[in-house]
């Protein structure tokens, strides 16, 4: 099981560094559309990377964006990714761009809509295409249980499930149901990468600011993922608010806890 | 009249908040005032829409963030009001090409400026304007952003270039 960090500029000394315990990494698809393929390359000749986007806005109906969904295979492309991924969710809708992820209903719809984008995207890039979970404060109702939802989206699309440990925890405690439940309800195989980050609290609710150390019931949360299912890499997705190069090497002891069970 | 899909309707209500303030005293009347898709009422009229705003308060901090990084100056003058003063502008109030981000913080800084002129950095002000508009060229005379120099009048030039690509100088005057 490989263990790794998102990339972002404010790491990119860390990183240079080979700082030990750090298998790979995952790259932002976005961040890269505007120039950097260079160092892109670079990085791709140094890490195994995952290619992960933001904006694909998987759930929106109607065609993908062709200029993003280009953009997006170019930097795969250079990348050269084990796997690729994005969000179960919309960013956009006909008439505007909304700038972040929203929820989707689960609906024999949508689940049409998210499996037919993912197979084109994965086709285009002639990549394995995963899918991850968001951070929702709207919980949507739809024909489906969101969990039954996945797992058909999983087998519709061919695809695998990037499991946000942090957005499970969020939204089961936001929501008022069992994480452990829901994660037993999921289909083990198609879990291949999760997503980790301390979550915050604000105006009463937990928040996903990706600013925050990885707080101990997200380590159990994480373990109880692995002992379950076969997952083959671990992201730390920090955002904002970096610790200085002691707490990133305490945030990827972390990671190895998870991996380790201890 | 063309229905809309629930995605279509709901990503309305996240970016309009008079929307969301109908929607909360009457779901129902809002699905029709929009065309929502019969189909799609259920799902509509599960919606809790202290819910909902939080959501929408979401994407309200991620259209500052955006802002703070095309006005940072501007943003750091207004202080602990910022926040305050950007939710009661952007909860009714959003870019009309949806879309584009500079339009975003070109507008507010335009609504801050009608309201308090002081609040809002020249500088930042011209880039903002420059950046939307479609000229080729643009001079202002500003105080500048300086190191050891607490404000020295200088020069701001723009000169924009084939496509959408321009460029900005700035000129110490040593006045």
């Amino acid at each position: 099981m490989k263990i790794g960090a998102g990339y972002r500029r404010e790491l990119s000394a860390w990183i240079k560094a080979r700082p030990p315990g750090v298998d790979c990494l995952e790259i932002t698809a976005e961040h890269f559309f505007n120039g950097g393929e260079e160092h892109l390359a670079t990085l791709a000749g140094q890490y195994p990377l995952f290619v992960h986007g933001l904006a694909l806005s998987l759930g929106t109906p109607g065609p993908l964006d062709q200029k993003h969904l280009e953009q997006f295979a170019r930097v795969v492309k250079v990348a050269n990714p084990e796997w690729i991924s994005d969000h179960i969710a919309f960013t956009r809708t006909v008439e505007a761009d909304l700038g972040h992820l929203n929820p989707i209903p689960p609906t024999r719809e949508m689940l049409n809509i998210i499996a037919d984008h993912a197979r084109e995207v994965s086709e285009r890039c002639s990549k394995p295409m995963l899918l991850e979970n968001i951070t929702s404060h709207v919980q949507l109702t739809g024909d489906l249980r969101e969990t039954d939802f996945l797992n058909r989206l999983c087998e519709q699309a061919d695809c695998g499930l990037l499991l946000d440990v942090t957005n499970l925890f969020i939204n089961s405690r936001n929501h008022g149901y069992d994480a452990l439940q829901w994660l037993h309800e999921i289909e083990p195989r198609r879990i291949k990468q999760l997503h980790i980050v301390g979550y915050s609290r604000a105006d009463g609710r937990y928040t996903d600011s990706h600013s925050t150390p990885i707080q101990e019931e997200l380590i159990e949360l994480a373990q109880a993922v692995v002992a379950y299912a076969p997952v083959q890499a671990i992201i730390l997705e920090r955002d904002e608010d970096f610790p200085d190069v002691p707490g990133l090497e305490g945030e990827i002891a972390k990671l190895k806890r998870i991996r380790d069970g201890n | 009249m063309t229905e809309i899909d629930f995605i279509t309707a709901f990503g309305r209500l996240l970016r309009d908040g008079n929307l969301r303030d109908r929607f909360a005293a009457n779901p129902q009347a809002v699905a029709e005032e929009i065309h929502l898709r019969r189909a799609d009422w259920p799902a509509w009229g599960q919606l809790i829409p202290a819910d909902v705003e939080f959501q929408a308060v979401v994407l309200l901090r991620k259209r500052l963030d955006l802002i703070k990084f095309l006005a940072p100056e501007t943003c750091r003058r207004m202080g602990e009001k910022l926040w305050s003063v950007f939710h009661d502008y952007a909860r009714a109030s959003r870019p009309p090409d949806g879309s584009a981000k500079i339009s975003d913080a070109f507008l507010f800084c335009r609504h801050l400026n009608a309201q308090n002129p002081e609040a809002v950095v020249a500088s930042e002000r011209n880039r903002l304007d420059f950046a939307v508009s479609k000229k080729r060229m643009a001079l202002h005379r500003v105080q500048m952003p300086t190191g050891k120099r607490k404000a020295s009048c200088g020069l701001q030039l723009f000169l924009r270039g084939r496509g959408e690509r321009w460029r900005e100088f700035f000129f110490y005057l040593g006045l």
